[in-house]
């Protein structure tokens, strides 16, 4: 079965019949000629009517058919597999459309995002579908999104479903996608079955699978569907932030305490935080990662990235202590400007305060427990630890807001006050922590009453040792059940123990010696049912018990710390000791929290024993957005997290905590190269129409209609090749013919690539690469093209063109950009030659001095260079005195240089114009299409005026273009390999042909040889390109710079944006008359 | 004079019938006696006269008598008297893309031949023919004759339709003493017929000389396209697309051709097929050549 993909070309056939009709006509219209003899003419008309007129006839024949076939091929013949039978199901088709709403289809390509491309194919391919056909229009991401898959009852709501796709926040998993897609095939009755992957095809939405093997395992699949993908012309190019890390507190890279990372952070509070960017496309030079602190740009590293995972980029963060900072490390926005941030939220908590009580009025004495304390933690109560200590006597116990402390340590008592142990009860009954050490006098368990309900255990009778018994032992099982130290104490101690032992920086407890700790006097532990031994002498008794009551935890060490009794205040281990108690007992962990949160999965704040929750707490959203989240079971849940952002969470009377919220970088989202060997059938973004309604509904034999043509073509040569050998004057005219052939063919292989260098109606940045800084900005072109593309509806490629002066390219490009710093080496002959030609055939040659200096070397050496070498004789003698204003009227009558002319300045849109110097857009005067070299004649082209500032400074210029009304047709070829095989094809039998018809009078060779580039033509599937439409009036984009420099007096009166505007101003009527401005 | 110029004449001068004329005479058999003596006062035949005849043989008895001009003819005895045949049938009219008609190339080697003949003293006549024999101009010796015969080929258009056979029965019919004939035709028509008459020449112990002009477009038929042939004879026409006739006509053609050649030479007849692209002389040229 054929159908056609372009039907309306069959009604070209009649055509077919030309050579029938033409036979007809010729043998009506047969000229007379009076003949001598007519009988030789008559037996040989008779003799010959069996195989002459035969032959006529075949050849009659294959001319028609040739032109049938080529008419068919330009019908773009498709065939269909033969449909089984079955009525109208069967020839029915079933397609499930999946929109791909993953963040990375927000790439932008050609200004729109790829997630628009895609469901524009989808437009098409929804409208290549038939009445009887059935589509389903889903959105997946991970998951298939929304409500599930339906038919959609008719063409306009599944149009309205693609409508409704947009990008999220989530990555890509096609599997997920493909399984539903196929469970719900499974019931559709359809002759066929197909699912169109709406999606960037890229390799990350395997997972890591094998392509094939990831859609093979589905457990629906049925390799009768036809599984279809888009395919994109464009490398895609992006960069991101992969990830973001944070050196904090004394982790290492490898993930265990540093001691000199956590004495950084300890001492100057400073954060180190490493972002590692991802590079798909070729290398960039000088990208831009800047760390922002919340609303501030702190920093900026200038970054040369390779393809792939880069090296990290250390960024410092100076946190104030005790509150919450956010932020984000960026790049500047590229084509998925989704993935250029990645946010951070960091809380830093204040160290927890300790309360230490002491009942003895000396127990601060050197030598005594307190002692010790105050030692450890320094003068201001820090030290190393983590913590914040704070020793007063048992006697301003009234005075004392127990509420300020996480920890309560009750030491030296003899007798507890019944005030004091009451107090404590309730401490850490509302969730506290206590450790109480016992005095060294010898009370035992009289000496802490008031406090057996909270304690883990009992103080027994004091138990002088005989000997000393050495040795402290951790008990493994507490150590399994999370008795570790925190990071900071950990590094504290550790830094202790290596100021004294081989400067070791990670913590072990073997470093420490435990066994010359020596306690030589405790009390015996009787513990409790639910308390634990974490620490035991060497015999194996009890030291340390730890318990709970309540909310709080409680501890009792059953020694005192007086030097008396044990020498552990003495040891390094005592850091470590302490860090370990209190750690448990305040509940600390670390000061810095970072918090990072995938997009799309719940914010969940849960508030612990020891801390008050609130009933209700607000969420903002980066978006503006706000919400109430009620809190249930101290635990708050937010779920619209698709925004990737920093939100913070704000309860009644605390400080706002910032939750970063980042997408999912983890599955290579950032990565939009698709997949090599994709497990489903191309078909082109932005060809989709045909391509799906081929691989739908069949074949294209286009390319075996164009071979047909081919074959009948060759017969039709055999046959008519005469046999006799040529008249000499067939001879001559026939090499005339074979010149002019050759000069065609010629001219056609100048023009076919010429064409494919067009690069359509786009603008294409184009920057002249020479020996020096040429590039000083690299991305600046991005911005300028991206700022350009908001406000006008110029189209242009996303990537310039780097040409230096003896690229042949150079004439394809209207618009050259030449940017610099310093004076590059002078040019070449050569060099200066091309640059003439350039501009005198009309190109426009940019000059962006970024020196922002008044009189640069760059800018002295492009005057020298346009004045004394480009154009010497437009300038003269007398112009060499002063300087050329670049542009501007003094380049000379002659040589003033064709403004370029970017054609589809159609409208410009609404956005306020504020940046950038000037643009001109004019008519573009087929410059593509007229090679420049060797012409010294001038394009009609004049300036009607320009106000020319100083130097690079902003000018505003109006151009015009005087021929704009012609066009000019561009020709691109579009056939892929098979076309190119079939024009290669076309062209050998033209020579064949050639050869066979050496013959024949030049006329008919010609016809033959036109015939023939038809048909090359047709098989390269030639794209016209109207490269410049007919416009009116050349369409003027006045894009006014508002930036600092506008500002400048240049020694005047008024600033050059105030000059800038009366000139516009002065001149507005006439631009207006030969243009269409719009500001 | 129109079917000779100078530059004709100049190249002629090289060229000598002798061969041809040796074979003639051959036949004559040592009967040919000088130029000198041969003039005869043997009285023939009276005949009008025509302009250009010489006065000298003018009767001027009868003109006294009858108040008229005769000629008196007197019986000569010549070694050579070549008569011209020329065919002025419509075939010779043919012409192809203003090239020259084949009877302006015929005319232009009989005037030549008539030339050499009377260049060397011998006596041309000539007899043009369509269906009919037409002007018949009886040989003389004197190169006055080369301008009526000039005239006479172009007073003569060539038309009508020709039964080649038919007419050299009754040319030869009128022919009287032993000449030598030379046929300048496009022997265009049933060959065997033509040979039939030309043999017949021989029987009259005539020597024969065949000159066949063709145009090289009856050859090649190099014709592009769907032509409707007109005969210019018998003015019925022939449509037809040439590329399909060309190869039989080409080979009935030369059908033809091998069979005037074959018949000639079995009849002795010297026969040479000339080209209307080539010039004139070098027509006479390979008819001389045949001699050598």
């Amino acid at each position: 079965m054929f159908s056609f993909l372009n039907p309306s070309v069959l009604w070209a056939l009649p055509v077919a019949a030309a050579p029938f009709v033409i036979h007809l006509v010729l043998l009506r219209r047969a000229r007379p000629l009076p003949f001598s003899d007519l009988t030789l003419l008559r037996e040989a008309y008779r003799r010959s009517l069996p195989s002459s007129r035969l032959k006529q006839w075949l050849l009659l024949a294959a001319r028609c058919l040739a032109l049938a076939a080529l008419v068919v091929a330009f019908a773009r013949p498709v065939v269909h597999p033969a449909a089984a039978a079955g009525g109208a199901e069967a020839e029915s088709a079933a397609v499930v459309f999946l929109g791909d709403a993953s963040y990375s289809m927000g790439l932008q390509v050609r200004g729109k995002t790829r997630l628009q491309w895609a469901a524009d194919a989808g437009f098409q391919m929804l409208g290549r579908l038939r009445a009887r056909d059935h589509a389903a229009v889903a959105a997946f991401s991970d998951r298939l999104e929304g409500a599930g898959l339906d038919w959609a009852p008719d063409l306009p709501s599944a149009r309205a479903a693609l409508e409704r796709l947009k990008p999220g926040t989530a990555t890509t998993d096609y599997g997920a996608a493909l399984s539903a897609a196929y469970r719900f095939l499974k019931g559709a009755k359809a002759g066929r079955k197909a699912v169109v992957l709406l999606s960037d095809g890229a390799a990350h939405g395997f997972r890591g699978a094998a392509p094939e093997a990831v859609v093979t395992a589905l457990p629906d699949y049925d390799p009768g569907v036809l599984l279809l993908g888009l395919s994109w012309p464009e490398a895609a190019e992006n960069a991101a932030v992969a990830s973001l890390s944070a050196e904090t507190a004394g982790r290492s890279a490898a993930g265990r305490p540093s001691a000199r990372a956590a004495r950084a952070v300890l001492t100057t509070g400073e954060e180190k935080v490493e972002a590692r960017l991802w590079l798909t496309g070729p290398a960039r030079q000088g990208l831009d990662a800047s760390l922002w602190q919340k609303d501030r740009r702190e920093d900026v590293r200038h970054v040369n990235l390779e393809p792939g995972l880069g090296a990290p980029v250390a960024f410092s963060l100076n946190p104030a202590a005790g509150s919450a900072t956010w932020g984000k490390v960026e790049l500047r926005p590229d084509a998925l400007p989704a993935d250029d941030a990645y946010y951070y939220a960091l809380r830093t908590r204040a160290r927890p305060r300790v309360l230490l009580v002491y009942g003895g009025s000396r127990y601060l004495d050197a030598g005594r427990g307190g002692w010790f304390w105050t030692r450890l933690f320094g003068e201001e109560g820090g030290g190393g630890l983590p913590y914040s200590l704070e020793a007063v006597e048992a006697g301003r116990w009234p005075e004392l807001r127990l509420g300020d402390f996480r920890a309560l340590i009750l030491a030296d008592f003899s007798t507890l006050p019944a005030e004091i142990a009451a107090g404590a009860e309730r401490f850490v009954r509302a969730g506290g922590g206590l450790l109480v050490i016992p005095s060294g006098r010898g009370e035992g368990s009289s000496s802490l009453k008031g406090l057996e309900r909270v304690l883990p255990a009992r103080l027994g009778p004091a138990r002088a040792q005989a000997g000393r018994s050495f040795g402290l032992r951790l008990d493994p099982e507490a150590l399994a059940q999370g008795a570790a130290l925190t990071q900071e104490g950990a590094a504290a101690a550790a830094l202790t123990q290596g100021a004294a032992a081989g400067r070791r920086e990670r913590f072990s407890w073997n470093d420490f010696d435990l066994q010359n700790v020596a306690v030589a006097g405790s009390y015996e532990l009787e513990p409790s049912a639910s308390s634990k031994i974490w620490l035991r002498d060497a015999t194996g008794r009890p030291l340390l018990a730890v318990g709970g009551a309540g909310a709080g935890r409680s501890a009792l060490w059953a020694s005192s710390l007086d030097i008396e009794w044990t020498n552990l205040g003495l040891k390094p281990a005592f850091a470590a000791w302490a860090d370990l108690i209190l750690g448990h007992l305040t509940r600390y962990r670390e000061s810095r929290q970072w918090r990072d949160v995938k997009a799309g999965s719940p914010l969940v704040r849960v508030w612990g024993e020891g801390e008050p929750a609130p009933a209700l707490v607000r969420v903002r959203a980066p978006d503006g957005k706000r919400a109430a989240v009620r809190v249930v079971d101290r635990r708050a849940e937010y779920e619209d997290t698709r925004v990737p952002g920093v939100y913070s969470i704000e309860a009644e009377g605390a400080e706002p905590e910032p939750y970063a919220v980042n997408l999912d970088r983890s599955t290579g989202e950032s990565d939009p190269a698709p997949a090599s060997s994709p497990p489903w059938r191309t078909i082109g973004a932005l060809t989709a129409a045909e391509d799906f309604l081929r691989a739908l509904y069949g074949r294209d034999a286009r390319g075996w209609a164009l071979a047909l043509v081919l074959l009948l073509l060759l017969a039709e040569n055999l046959l008519s090749a005469p046999r006799e050998p040529p008249s000499e004057r067939a001879e001559r005219s026939g090499r005339t013919a074979a010149r002019g052939a050759v000069a065609a063919l010629a001219l056609i292989a100048l023009l076919a690539p010429r064409a494919q260098g067009q690069e359509g109606d786009k603008f294409v940045w184009s920057q002249l690469r020479y020996e020096g800084t040429w590039d000083p900005y690299p991305t600046a072109y991005r911005e300028v093209l991206q700022y350009m593309g908001s406000i006008t509806s110029v189209l242009s490629l996303p990537e310039r063109r780097v040409l230096s002066l003896s690229d042949p390219e150079l004439f394809d490009s209207p618009f050259i950009v030449l940017a610099g710093r310093q004076s590059p080496p002078p040019l070449t002959d050569a060099e200066l030659r091309r640059l003439r030609d350039y501009l005198t055939a009309g190109g426009f040659l940019w000059v962006e001095d970024v020196s922002g200096q008044r009189s640069s070397a760059f800018d002295r050496w492009v005057r020298r260079t346009l004045q004394q070498d480009v154009f010497p004789a437009a300038f003269g003698r007398r112009a060499r005195r002063r300087p050329i204003p670049i542009g501007g009227r003094r380049l000379g009558r002659a040589h003033r240089p064709h403004l370029l002319a970017q054609r589809r300045a159609r409208r410009v849109g609404q956005g306020r114009a504020r940046q950038l110097s000037l643009f001109v857009l004019a008519g573009r005067r087929g410059a593509a299409a007229q090679r420049p070299q060797g012409r010294r004649q001038h394009p009609d082209v004049r300036l009607d005026g320009q106000l020319q500032e100083r130097r690079g400074a902003p000018a505003v210029s109006a151009a015009e273009d005087e021929d704009r009304g012609d066009s000019v047709i561009g020709l691109a070829f579009d056939g892929g390999a098979a076309g190119w095989a079939l024009a290669a094809a076309a062209v050998c039998l033209g020579l064949l042909s050639w050869r066979l018809q050496r013959r024949v009078p030049a006329r008919l060779r010609l016809l033959r040889a036109a015939a023939l580039a038809l048909l090359a033509f047709a098989g390269a599937q030639p794209v016209l390109e109207r490269l410049k439409a007919k416009l009116a009036k050349p369409r003027l984009a006045i894009v006014l710079d508002a930036g600092l420099t506008m500002g400048a007096k240049d020694g005047g009166p008024r600033t050059r944006l105030r000059r800038a505007t009366e000139w516009l101003l002065a001149h507005r009527r006439e631009i207006e008359e030969r243009s269409e401005p719009v500001l | 004079m129109r079917f000779l110029d100078p530059v004709v004449l100049a190249q002629l001068r090289n060229l000598k019938l002798g061969a041809l004329r040796r074979r003639a005479e051959g036949v004559a058999g040592g009967k040919h006696r000088s130029v000198a003596f041969a003039f005869n006062q043997e009285f023939a035949q009276h005949r009008a006269y025509s302009p250009g005849d010489e006065l000298k043989y003018l009767d001027w008895k009868v003109y006294a008598r009858k108040d008229r001009y005769f000629i008196r003819q007197s019986q000569e005895e010549q070694s050579l008297r070549a008569h011209l045949l020329v065919d002025t049938s419509g075939s010779m009219a043919f012409q192809l893309d203003g090239a020259a008609p084949k009877y302006e190339h015929a005319c232009r080697v009989a005037a030549a031949l008539a030339y050499l003949v009377l260049r060397d003293g011998d006596a041309a006549g000539l007899v043009t023919f369509d269906t009919e024999p037409g002007a018949v101009l009886p040989p003389r010796q004197s190169l006055a004759q080369l301008e009526l015969i000039d005239s006479a080929l172009a007073a003569r258009v060539p038309s009508g339709k020709t039964d080649l056979g038919a007419v050299l029965h009754r040319v030869g019919a009128r022919l009287g003493r032993r000449s030598l004939l030379i046929l300048i035709s496009d022997l265009l028509g049933e060959p065997s017929r033509v040979l039939e008459a030309v043999k017949a020449f021989r029987a009259r112990k005539h020597e024969v000389v065949a000159i066949r002009v063709l145009d090289p477009a009856e050859r090649d038929l190099d014709i592009e396209g769907a032509v409707r042939f007109e005969g210019l004879e018998d003015g019925e026409t022939l449509l037809c697309d040439v590329e399909v006739v060309r190869a039989a006509y080409r080979e009935a053609f030369e059908r033809q051709l091998r069979l005037y050649e074959s018949g000639f030479h079995q009849s002795g007849i010297p026969y040479v097929a000339v080209y209307t692209d080539e010039p004139p002389v070098r027509s006479i040229e390979r008819l001389l050549s045949l001699f050598r």
